[in-house]
């Protein structure tokens, strides 16, 4: 089934299209990845499905349900989590607490039982706080729990905010270049948590730099080049595929050559 | 006169950028202090400081000057820190917070003169109107970012202050309203200082308590979550527009609940009493102390509030030394005295700045 | 009486707009709001005042002194606090700013006291009739230096390498620097021109009313902050329409509506055109890079 939908999507800027006509589906339980080179346009698609950016023509429906007017916190609340590429966490955080501020949206208490610390709310307090210790051991980070997030090094921040999007407790889980500047232990690691996420029953769909790493972990591919979409399938078709050569793993080649 | 006066200043700045490090390194080592204690102990800490509060006014026996300046405290300390729901949690910057401190007094002074309502009542009324008065402007401003957001407030400001001024025979104009009641509870009135001591001060330890309840709460978190990063926060789930206002809401009351105290405290109230000044004054003791920083705030308010007492010979002098110091804060000790980062402690401060050679080169810090 | 409005509201446009361009120009080169410049335009007029009532200068250098000496004030305050705030977030730089404004305030009511000074009448007043519309001499001198200053700014800004660089400073400052701009200097520069600008508004309003006191900045120049907001805050000729535009419907709006709260509607345009506009009417619309 498909769990997200996008028909024909554009996103204008003045006169420039980011994203243009993009066609997509993310099947429930897949990982898809979303390949391209700089400024193909891949976050800009994501900023459109969290609701950060409007659609300018098109649409994007998620589970059925059409996007379209939505707020990002809206959207985080029907079950679309995400991570950013240039990390966002909350700088004068601890890493729990960073991870505390997913679970906002699946919690109730109001102002009068915040200011006085009612039962309810405290229970509640307790609830939110062992769903994000479970969140933080899944994936190893559990023992920085009370470390200010922003201090831990690189790949640990990128653990925390996978963690805060989990908290949220999504069904459709999108992460912006989650490897990304990591050495290559670090990178097998992170693969090995993003197939857990999978494995949980979790649906991802990620932005990625990392050919090896895609054409490892994902079930299907998408290209994107000049905010178009060039391409999909298999990652085995991908690889193969003419144009996604030319645009793309080209100008990789060219790098490694270099 | 001139060169006088920019020679005095020029002295003050050197003296207060000395004071400003000294306070900094100071507190640095108090805090440092503290939050290395156990815990048991810092309960112990926290006990003995309650006692002290409450035998406090014994202590001031025979000086009511004292204890009036006591008094002054707790009521900006309950200012500075509904102030602080909105600057230090929120990170709307705020400098409209009179306005709200001038409706809540002004409720109670309509209500007990001209309608002749019991004080409670009007107590309980003025945290509401100052609310909503809150909610009605944050409604439509709080959508503005950072300093657009001040300049409407300043702009807030002056309109509720020209309202009071030009109200004619509701607000009595430039007057204002003399002859508000003391308030009384069960037959014993609150005519003397000592009454208003308690009073005033368990309004400041609800207020406290409140401010960590809040901050420790799902919503305090939204907040913290909107102040470091408003898109991060949103992609999280969290609706900023909702939480922005809420908070205003209750600083706003909360404000309201000071000017009404402070009215019948004083039994009058004029449009003087409520300036931008005053707005000011509330925005550099959040400054001074730590903004969101509960106990930094606190501090802020009581070194702000006992200062001008302290500085009656340079009274000419106060507003700008204020303004000398809010400058010299923001690039000596932006953080304020008692900072977020510090409470948490771990780090251990230096006397560095004491040696020579910091101090010949200040602007290397 | 229409027409009568429709002047004053013309000159004081004027001064808004005078005032306005120091603002817009300054945030156009380091995004800050400096809320200080009200009183710039305040310490100008002292100046003038000054070097009538103790030395009997005549008006043209009166002039000269009050907008040299707001300039020197607004290098100085840039230099020494706002340029340690570069770097620092936005905001503290704001509150800098805060407390240069309450700084120049009370050092102007420790040096020329509380009370108002009344400017001494200069120029023999007479009145005349353009178009229809009843002119006084202050009225005509008022929007003849708007008019003079507004060209030699456009052309300093547009027809000079100063003005080049200034430009190049306010859209990048990084490339302006790697170009080999001297972008502190330009800095600088900055406040100098729309210090000097506000000081001459200063004077004008000093002129104007004939009256000079310590707080006279801070309404203006909040007045002038809307009007530079109005027209779309950084763009210079934006805050030459916006401070017309709020001088008109202030005087309109104090004849027709009600004069007690003369001071409140640029505070309920403010908040109509941010709520509306809130790039202003010639103002960039910019979206947050995520």
């Amino acid at each position: 089934m498909a769990i997200l939908e996008a028909r024909k999507v554009t996103k204008a800027f003045g006169g420039l299209k980011a994203v243009s006509n993009v066609d997509l589906i993310v099947e429930e339980g897949q990982i898809v990845s979303l390949i391209g080179p700089n400024g193909a346009g891949k976050t800009t698609f994501f900023n459109l499905i969290t609701g950060i950016y409007d659609v300018t023509e098109g649409s994007i429906t998620f589970m059925g349900k059409p996007l379209k007017g939505y707020k990002p916190y809206d959207i985080t609340k029907l079950g679309i989590a995400r991570t950013f590429q240039n990390i966002r966490l909350f700088s004068s955080m601890t890493v729990l607490d960073n991870v505390k501020v997913g679970q906002y949206c699946r919690t109730k208490t109001g102002i009068w039982g915040a200011l006085a610390k009612l039962p309810i709310a405290r229970f509640e307090e307790k609830e939110v706080e062992k769903k994000c210790m479970e969140k933080l051991e899944f994936l190893g980070m559990d023992k920085y729990a009370d470390e200010i997030a922003v201090n831990l090094p690189y790949g640990d921040q990128r653990k925390v905010e996978i963690a805060r999007a989990l908290a949220t407790e999504p069904k459709l889980l999108l992460l912006d270049e989650p490897a990304a500047g990591m050495n290559s232990t670090e990178k097998e690691n992170m693969m090995k948590i993003i197939r857990q996420i999978s494995d949980s029953g979790y649906t991802v769909f990620l932005i990625e730099h990392d050919m090896k790493m895609v054409m490892k972990i994902s079930d299907k591919v998408a290209v994107l080049d000049h905010g178009e979409k060039i391409a999909e399938g298999l990652p085995e078709e991908i690889q193969r595929n003419e144009r996604v050569i030319a645009a793309y793993l080209g100008q990789q080649g060219r790098e490694a050559n270099a | 006169m001139f060169f006088k006066v920019l020679l005095n200043l020029t002295i003050a700045a050197l003296v207060l950028y000395i004071v400003v490090k000294f306070l900094s390194m100071l507190f640095d080592q108090v805090t440092f202090w503290v939050t290395s204690l156990e815990e048991k102990k810092r309960r112990y800490l926290l006990g003995g400081f309650g006692i002290f509060l409450i035998a406090l006014p014994w202590l001031t026996a025979g000086n009511p000057y004292l204890l009036r300046t006591i008094l002054i405290v707790g009521i900006y300390i309950i200012l500075a820190l509904s102030l602080n729901l909105i600057i230090g949690f929120a990170g709307q910057l705020s400098i409209g917070h009179a306005a709200f401190y001038a409706i809540g007094a002004y409720t109670t002074a309509l209500l007990t003169v001209s309608l002749g309502l019991n004080f409670w009542l009007a107590f309980i009324l003025s945290f509401v109107v100052a609310g909503l008065f809150g909610f009605l402007l944050g409604v439509p401003i709080l959508r503005l970012k950072g300093d657009y957001l001040a300049i409407a407030t300043i702009g807030f400001g002056e309109i509720v202050r020209l309202a009071l001024i030009n109200g004619g025979d509701i607000t009595r104009g430039p007057a204002g309203i003399p002859g508000i009641p003391s308030p009384s509870i069960f037959g014993f009135v609150f005519n003397d200082n000592i009454s208003w001591y308690y009073f005033i001060y368990l309004m400041v330890v609800i207020t406290v308590i409140i401010s960590y309840n809040l901050l420790n709460s799902r919503l305090g978190r939204g907040l913290i979550a909107i102040r470091d990063d408003e898109i991060a926060a949103e992609a999280m789930g969290v609706k900023p527009s909702y939480l922005k206002i809420l908070v205003f809401t209750l600083g706003a009351a909360l404000a309201g609940i000071a000017g009404s105290i402070f009215a019948s405290y004083i039994h009058y109230v004029n449009p003087d009493s409520y300036t931008y000044l005053e707005s000011v004054t509330m925005l550099m003791m959040v400054v001074l102390g730590g903004i969101g920083s509960i106990p930094g705030v606190i501090v802020g308010a009581a070194i702000l509030a006992i200062l001008p007492e302290m500085l009656r010979t340079v009274e000419l002098y106060r507003f700008a030394i204020y303004g000398l110091l809010l400058i010299i804060m923001m690039i000596a000790r932006p953080e304020g005295m008692i900072s977020m980062t510090s409470l948490r402690g771990g780090k251990k401060p230096s006397w560095q700045f004491l040696k020579l050679g910091k101090l010949l080169k200040p602007s290397e810090d | 009486m229409f027409g009568e409005q429709l002047v004053n509201g013309l000159a004081l446009g004027s001064i808004y707009a005078l005032t306005a361009i120091g603002f817009t120009m300054v945030y156009g080169i380091i995004r800050l709001i400096n809320f200080a410049h009200g009183d710039i335009f305040m310490i100008g007029a002292f100046f003038a005042l000054s070097s009538v009532t103790l030395f009997n200068a005549p008006l043209i250098v009166a002039f000269l002194v009050g907008m040299a000496g707001a300039s020197i004030v607004g290098i100085l305050l840039s230099r020494l606090a706002y340029k340690p705030l570069f770097d620092a977030p936005r905001i503290n730089l704001f509150l800098a700013a805060i407390g240069a404004a309450i700084l120049f305030e009370n050092f102007a009511m420790l040096v020329w006291g509380p009370q108002t000074n009344t400017f001494p009448v200069l120029i023999d007043m007479h009145n005349y009739s353009i178009l229809g519309l009843k002119f006084t001499t202050l009225q005509v001198i008022i929007l003849v230096c708007t008019i003079i200053f507004m060209i030699l700014l456009h052309l300093l800004v547009n027809k000079t390498k100063v003005g080049i660089a200034m430009r190049c400073t306010a859209q990048d400052m990084n490339t302006a620097r790697l170009m080999g701009i001297n972008t502190d200097r330009m800095v600088y520069v900055t406040f100098a021109i729309g210090s000097s600008l506000g000081a001459a508004a200063g004077i004008l309003v000093g002129m104007y009313y004939q009256a000079v006191y310590p707080m006279m900045g801070f309404m203006t120049g909040l007045k002038a902050f809307v009007a530079a907001v109005l027209g779309g805050i950084g763009s210079i000729p934006g805050a030459m329409l916006g401070g017309l535009v709020l001088g008109i419907s202030e005087s309109l709006g104090a004849a027709y509506i009600s004069s007690g709260f003369r001071d409140g509607i640029a505070f309920i345009i403010l908040i109509l055109i941010l709520l509306i506009k809130p790039s202003g009417i010639l103002g960039k619309v910019t979206q947050e890079k995520v």
